[in-house]
């Protein structure tokens, strides 16, 4: 939309543009190099991240770096808190400066605020990439010590996997994010955002596994200084587990799919 | 008296156990050496030693002007 390009100078129309970056975990130690150079070299860089430390990393490396986490506000519905955000990536941008978002895990996994800027920015006509980044799923295969290749994975927004009542396959490992939040669509300045939620995901969980099959409650480290969480524990504990709105669930298959000889035969592996 | 630092200073030490193996594994093999050669205050190597994640925001002023959890969420349902 021509109306929202007001930059120009001397030398002709200055044209704004947004890249997107995320800072993956551990400060700056799992930024790629492009996102590393797409931050430094911003006219203003936007960022969310969860922690001050890698907030004052951004800011070593670029000193435009503002804050996009006073959005958030106690009782404040996020989805207004996204469009927010979103709203203030877009603005230097249609005043015709290179923007960088940066975002911590992965930019484009979980993060409503970046895919609307994204797509705002194209509809009106700026040039917008995203690279990817390092995600929370990521971190965790990583930390359980575990090919998700094995058995195959599947993975859901925790409120999503219950509301769509999404079909999953026990044989496969299942990764379920944002446990703590579980039907909470404001902001909560509390470690666990619903109790109720994680009773009832839990009970969902129990159509399909044993009271007695072992879970992993996890939490990747945000900084080297902090430990990773791995707790584990039965399934037919989660609803009185220490859960916290960075919590993800990992729930390990239940038994090894059997193998169609027909299939293989078929394939020529048989 | 421990000479006083900026949290900046802080910072930069995390920031470089991020950012460099060799730090990293020399923190490892030595937490309060490695905090020594960077010359933390001793409230810094405290604020450290605990591991808690609080205390470590704190620092920086996380908590009051800013909301303290432990991540933002990006998504709702």
């Amino acid at each position: 939309v021509g109306s929202h390009r007001s930059a120009g100078t001397a030398a002709g129309p200055k044209r704004g543009s947004l890249i997107v970056v995320g800072t993956g975990y551990l400060v700056g130690g799992m930024v790629p190099l492009l996102a590393r150079d797409a931050i430094a070299q911003a006219e203003k860089l936007l960022c969310s991240v969860g922690d001050p430390i890698t907030q004052h990393w951004l800011a070593s490396l670029n000193p435009t770096a503002e804050s996009l986490n006073d959005a958030y506000a106690p009782g404040k519905p996020r989805r207004e808190t996204y469009r927010e955000m979103a709203e203030r990536i877009l603005a230097p941008v249609r005043q015709g400066k290179r923007v960088c978002a940066a975002f911590y895990g992965h930019p484009g996994i979980l993060v409503d605020p970046s895919h609307l800027a994204m797509r705002q920015a194209r509809q009106e006509g700026y040039p917008a990439r995203m690279l990817p980044g390092i995600s929370a799923e990521d971190c965790l295969w990583v930390d359980l010590g575990l090919d998700p290749s094995d058995h195959g994975w599947q993975s859901f927004e925790a409120t999503d996997f219950l509301v769509h009542r999404r079909g999953h396959d026990s044989r496969s490992h299942l990764v379920l994010f944002q446990i703590g939040s579980i039907g909470v669509g404001v902001y909560l300045q509390r470690p666990l955002w619903s109790r109720r939620g994680l009773k009832v995901l839990m009970e969902v969980l129990l159509e399909s596994y044993p009271p007695q099959h072992e879970v992993v409650v996890y939490q990747a480290a945000l900084l080297p200084v902090l430990q990773t969480r791995l707790d584990r524990l039965p399934l037919g504990k989660l609803a009185r587990a220490e859960v916290n709105v960075a919590s993800t669930l990992y729930v390990p298959p239940l038994a090894p799919a059997p193998r169609d000889a027909v299939m293989a035969a078929r394939l020529g592996i048989g | 008296m421990a000479r006083r630092k900026s949290p900046s200073a802080l910072a930069k030490f995390v920031a470089d156990l991020a950012t460099d193996c060799r730090k990293w594994e020399d923190y490892v093999a030595d937490p309060d050496a490695a905090m020594k050669a960077a010359r933390l205050s001793t409230k810094e190597k405290s604020i450290l030693r605990s591991g808690d994640w609080q205390k470590i925001y704190s620092a920086f002023g996380w908590g009051h002007d800013h909301p303290i959890v432990q991540q933002f969420p990006h998504r709702s349902d």
